[in-house]
């Protein structure tokens, strides 16, 4: 049995992706062993040709505070100004200037997003989060929850980051006890995605949804209903750039993140993980940004140059 | 035999049509009588189940008011001694699966306990909640109440739920859920219940699911409907899983084999999600008659259950006749078809004014009988059609129109494929048909449960075909009444079913450890998908954190290939007329094939394999087309491999095709051979595991006289070996495949309906044993799923005691030369030396004996 033992752990480590941390097994475990070799043997019939993935050399650490074993906190803070004069500089150097270019423009569309919405003036949370898949089910966590709070043209942030999946409970904790009452919730997706998610994960550890009986502004919607027509798609980043001409340099994709968890948490390399922490913190600004700019009802440009002035008088 | 109308028998012509006024009790008997006269040398066996007497119970008294009401509108004033035992035990909170035949009203047995429980919760409920709420039930929905709702779906409700009582409702088809909620919609409407029942499968929209979490109280759906969708988001269902009274499981013999295992390792992952919100279900189950009801429910549900078998229905008296075809060639022993006589006994049937039932084994044979029947009795295409067929591949609307006619008695006779086995409800018959022999005892049994209204008469005929099976039953008729019906097995703990199945439950909930799955041990599971990456391990904990959906990749029945559509491009419309599934669609939808709908004929012009579409158009064709396919394998990798006896026994990877080499037309009426047409389609291909046995050449020659001998007994040794095997890895026969072949796919063996062996080459074409160099046949017992599912390996480990059971199921058996019950079918006396030593069965003693232990 040994020797076909050996044999298969090898056509493994051939097609083997990222192995577990070593964790001591129990007996119990080892007990099993040829039950445990037969579906190794059966699984590796299954997914033969998988490509062998290379550490980095020097695992990065990660930024923020230990608030509870194996959640951090990271808080930061975003000058909206400077963020609006580099954008700015950008755009007018850049051939393609940042304007609603819809052809047509009804009156409809021409409302702020707030006019389709209750006319609140609460404070707003805005919220993003980073998850292991896109499945949607209760096997999809948030590994990153992010919420932020304008003060005047400052963007207060604060991440909790999920080192490891049984400190999920202490995430959710904190999260509820931070979202303060009155507040609004402003997200890009938010209603069919990130919210949901947050529900699931509340009621499989049977806490209470901070998120329930707020009002949510997904702003995804809005500018669905004003820029659809002229923009390719309507994500964020392609709002951030034809609105605010943000462009971003050596950004990790959002579809990245789930495997930079994974990677940290199999092997403890955080390099991509920070990355995602910039990539979420980026969303956030310009999440805050494009809720300012939708705050006007749409204007009409006469002809690109007036609008770019108007914008560096505002 | 010719079958033109013009034709018709002398005796047939004087057959008088039924008076209307007589009772249908004694039509029956008067037919049974004329039958057994005139067609006394073609009858072979009776066998007669006397009438029997109801046995009743009073309706409770503490069964709530207005469910009582409710079954005296539909007219029962007591319950039979089933329906009472099952309620009974269903308020004790005890499993339980009922056995009693079809029409024996099995759904009270459950209906009652599930509604008795939910009007109850539902009174206190009343009293509790106010106008006020009761109003706002009402009142259109407006953003404000949507984001309520919104919380209370998702658990967090501001005020706790009300005890309640829900019940989950799992059919294995569509049309018996469809079925079941008509009836429970009936049973509501006239007791004025107020409970709340709806379907939730693939075709329920999207907002009417958010509504039927909310509020129904009884969800009717599928097992693949709650392995993928409801489990997986099974937050979303909290309110529903919180007050999980009962389960309900219908038709259980229906999940065997592969499915059966799938569906026990669904359970167990309900369980746990139950038990997540504190639920404990009470699973109420139903069965048709097999040999084992009790140990099946017990092995799906992993726990103790009470069986209740004997029905308490009143029943009229019941005769089945067995009937063999005559001979109409003597010298070469050949008889008339099953199809000619199950034709003639349909039209004495009608026209003594008796409702008929006609069942055939393939869609095929379904449009020829029915084109025969609308031949005689549909030629007035003004007058509604008497004659309809009914199968696989028609849309659901056709379906369900002809279903409603057989309930409210407008057809005179429906000729059907097994698709009509299941219990759907159409009604009561009198008569029913089986043209062949349906495989199993259980299935005969089942399909002619579908004859006999309540006390009077039913009449069933199994007319048998000429294929060896058939043969041998209706020559044995002691047999035939001796033998119970087949047992159902599944094997609970397969351990790549299992493995699939947490992989699905670590996504639904995290593995603690010390929790078991069911009665399983899931750590060797955790330990290996820990392994690939799917989950992560923290602490004493087992987490999902890849990104796929796992139950996506799981299909319980493991064929979800995408069916074919059948366009209909006659005159200039394209219309759907029906739906093909992946596996017949080779076999039916070739450019060339007649496809026959209600027995018109149709001819696909172009098959769209990519897009799984055939567009055919109306043809006045005088023949229908028959396919050609065989299968083969070819060994890829070696496991393991083992000297036994003289020769060796192997594990190992293969590669299985299976190829539709032509068809053939057949004409109508006459059923000549007028041609053939190549088919050059994709062959079905899939790679699995196999184990086998091999005896080289030297060694077989030394023997046997001839290579045709040895192949004999090798198909022989194949059909012992795959019935123990199946025994022993509680497999249906269908989930384990078996070959007999060269291991490098040069040449195959096919054994005939007759029984005799041949040889074929790699493309199909017949081949003489005498024109391989090398003869080393090896005989191969493969999973007939791809990728295998983990039953050729542990059989490997066993293959000793395989041959040694094999053996004594051959040595056992009471047969001289041989029989379907262990070598499989012999060829007919005539053609064979009469020694013994060379009967099939000799044959396969000895290769049995030659790869047993030196």
């Amino acid at each position: 049995m040994s020797a076909t033992l050996e044999r298969l752990r090898a056509l493994r480590a051939l097609g083997a992706p990222m192995r577990a941390r070593t964790v001591a097994l129990e007996p119990a475990a080892q007990l099993g062993g040829d039950l445990v070799s037969m579906l190794r043997a059966a699984l590796a019939r299954r997914t033969r040709n998988q490509s062998p993935v290379a550490p980095h050399a020097f695992p990065a650490s990660l930024p923020g505070t230990e608030v509870h074993p194996g959640l951090r906190l990271i808080e930061s803070a975003i000058d909206l100004t400077a963020l609006r004069r580099s954008a700015l500089q950008r755009a007018i150097f850049s051939p393609k200037p940042p304007c609603d270019r819809s052809p047509k423009r009804s009156r409809a569309e021409a409302r702020s997003y707030k006019d389709n919405e209750a006319p609140r003036d609460s404070p707003l949370l805005f919220l993003d989060t980073e998850t292991t898949g896109l499945a949607g089910g209760t096997g999809t966590l948030a590994f990153v929850i992010a919420v932020a709070r304008r003060q005047g043209d400052t963007l207060h942030v604060r991440q909790w980051l999920l080192l490891r999946p049984g400190a999920e409970r202490a995430m959710l904790e904190a999260f509820i006890a931070d979202v303060r009452a009155g507040e609004d919730v402003v997200s890009y997706n938010g209603r069919s995605f990130d919210a949901p998610l947050i529900a699931t994960r509340c009621r499989l550890h049977r806490l209470p949804d901070p998120l329930a009986g707020r009002a949510h502004h997904d702003l995804l919607h809005a500018v669905r209903r004003r820029y659809r027509a002229a923009w390719p798609n309507c994500r964020l980043v392609t709002a951030e750039r034809e609105l605010l001409g943000i462009e971003r340099h050596d950004d990790l994709p959002g579809s990245e993140a789930p495997e930079a968890w994974r990677r940290f948490l199999a092997l403890g390399d955080a390099h991509a993980l920070c990355r995602v922490l910039d990539h979420n913190r980026q969303d956030l600004a310009s999440l805050a940004l494009v809720e300012e700019h939708l705050r006007q009802p749409a204007q009409v440009p006469r002809d690109d140059r007036a609008t770019v002035v108007a914008f560096a008088d505002a | 035999m010719d079958e033109r109308i013009g034709y018709e028998d002398r005796d047939e012509r004087f057959e008088p049509e039924a008076e209307p006024a007589t009772p249908t009790g004694d039509r029956v008997q008067g037919l049974v009588q004329r039958l057994r006269t005139r067609y006394a040398d073609r009858i072979t066996g009776v066998v007669e189940h006397p009438a029997r007497t109801g046995q009743y119970a009073d309706i409770p008294t503490d069964l709530p008011e207005a469910l009582a009401t409710a079954l005296r509108a539909r007219g029962i004033e007591r319950l039979y001694s089933h329906q009472a035992e099952a309620l009974a035990a269903a308020r004790a909170g005890r499993d339980l699966v009922v056995v009693t035949p079809t029409a024996s009203g099995k759904t009270l047995c459950y209906n009652l306990p599930v509604i008795e429980a939910i009007l109850a919760t539902k009174e206190d409920a009343v009293f509790r909640r106010s106008a006020r709420e009761r109003a706002n039930d009402l009142a259109p929905p407006d953003r404000f109440s949507r984001a309520h709702a919104r919380s209370y779906e998702c658990g967090a409700s501001p005020t706790p739920a009300a005890p309640g009582a829900k019940a989950l409702y799992l059919f294995p088809t569509k049309a018996l859920a469809q079925d079941q909620l008509a009836e429970l919609l009936e049973l509501n409407r006239l007791g004025d219940l107020g409970v709340r029942a709806h379907t939730f499968d693939g075709d329920t929209p999207g907002d009417a699911r958010k509504a039927i979490r909310l509020k129904g109280d009884i969800v009717v759906s599928n097992p693949d409907m709650l392995h993928q969708a409801i489990l997986p988001h099974h937050t979303k269902w909290a309110q529903f899983f919180e007050q999980l009274r009962y389960v309900v499981i219908d038709e259980i013999h229906h999940y065997r084999g592969v499915f059966g295992s799938h569906l026990a390792s669904v359970i167990r992952r309900l369980e746990r999600i139950a038990a997540f919100y504190g639920a404990r279900p009470v699973y109420l189950l139903c069965s048709a008659t097999i040999g084992n009801p009790r140990e099946h429910a017990e092995a799906l549900l992993g726990r103790t259950v009470q069986a209740i078998t004997e029905s308490g229905a009143p029943t009229g008296a019941r005769t089945l006749l067995l009937w063999n075809p005559p001979v109409v060639n003597p010298d070469l022993g050949i008889r008339a078809s099953a199809r000619s006589q199950s034709t003639r006994l349909a039209r004495l049937s009608v026209r003594a004014g008796l409702k008929t039932l006609v069942f055939a084994q393939s869609r095929v044979m379904v449009e020829v009988i029915a084109k025969y029947l609308k031949d005689v009795f549909d030629r007035n295409p003004l007058k509604p059609p008497r004659v309809r067929a009914y199968r696989g591949g028609y849309l659901p609307n056709a379906r369900r129109a002809t279903e409603q006619a057989l309930r409210a008695g407008d057809i005179s006779v429906a000729v059907t494929t097994s698709a009509l086995e299941l219990g759907v409800d159409i009604g009561a018959l009198d008569v029913v048909l089986l043209n062949g022999y349906p495989g199993s005892i259980a299935a005969t049994w089942q399909r002619l449960g579908r004859a006999g209204r309540r006390q009077q008469s039913a009449l069933g005929v199994l007319v048998a075909g000429s294929d060896a099976l058939d043969q041998y039953l209706v020559q044995n008729p002691d047999e035939f009444s001796r033998r119970s019906p087949e047992h159902a097995r599944i094997a609970r703990e397969q351990p790549l079913i299992v493995l699939d199945h947490v992989r699905c439950a670590a996504f639904e909930l995290p593995f603690r450890s010390g929790e078991s799955f069911g009665e399983v041990d899931p750590i060797p599971f955790l330990t290996v998908l820990g392994e690939s990456g799917v989950l992560h391990r923290d602490g004493d904990t087992w987490y999902w954190i890849a990104e796929s959906y796992p139950a996506n990749a799981v299909s319980l029945r493991s064929v979800a290939e995408g069916n074919f559509l059948v366009v209909d491009r006659t005159g200039d419309r394209e219309a759907i007329v029906a739906e093909v599934d992946y596996a017949s669609a080779a076999l039916t939808l070739y450019p060339g094939a007649i496809y026959l709908l209600q027995s018109e004929p149709f001819q696909v012009e172009r098959l769209d394999w990519i897009g799984r579409k055939a567009y055919v158009r109306a043809v006045p064709a005088e023949y229908y087309t028959d396919a050609i396919d065989y299968t083969k394998l070819k060994v890829l990798e070696r496991f393991a491999a083992e000297v036994s006896g003289a020769g060796e026994c192997q594990h190992g990877e293969v590669h299985v095709v299976r190829r539709v080499a032509g068809y053939k037309k057949i004409r109508f009426y006459t059923h000549e051979n007028i041609g053939y047409g190549p088919v050059n389609l994709p062959d079905h291909e899939m790679h699995t595991t196999a184990l086998s046995w091999q005896l080289p050449g030297p060694v077989l020659e030394a023997a046997f006289p001839a290579r045709s001998d040895a192949l004999d007994g090798f198909l022989g040794a194949a059909y012992a070996l795959h019935t123990v095997a199946c025994l022993v890895a509680m497999a249906e026969p269908r989930d384990l495949g078996k070959a007999v072949g060269s291991g490098d796919a040069d040449w195959f063996a096919v054994m005939d309906a007759q029984g005799r062996g041949q040889l074929r080459a790699a493309d199909g074409t017949p081949l003489p044993e005498h024109a391989l160099r090398q003869f080393a046949p090896t005989v191969f017992l493969y999973d007939n799923y791809p990728g295998g599912i983990g039953m050729s390996e542990p059989l490997y480990r066993m293959r000793g005691e395989l041959i040694a059971r094999a053996q004594r199921l051959i040595d056992d058996c009471a047969c001289v030369r041989g029989c379907p019950a262990c070598v499989g079918p012999v060829p007919p006396k005539a053609t064979l030396r009469d020694d013994e030593a060379a009967s099939p069965k000799a044959r396969a003693r000895r290769v049995l004996a030659l790869l047993g232990a030196a």
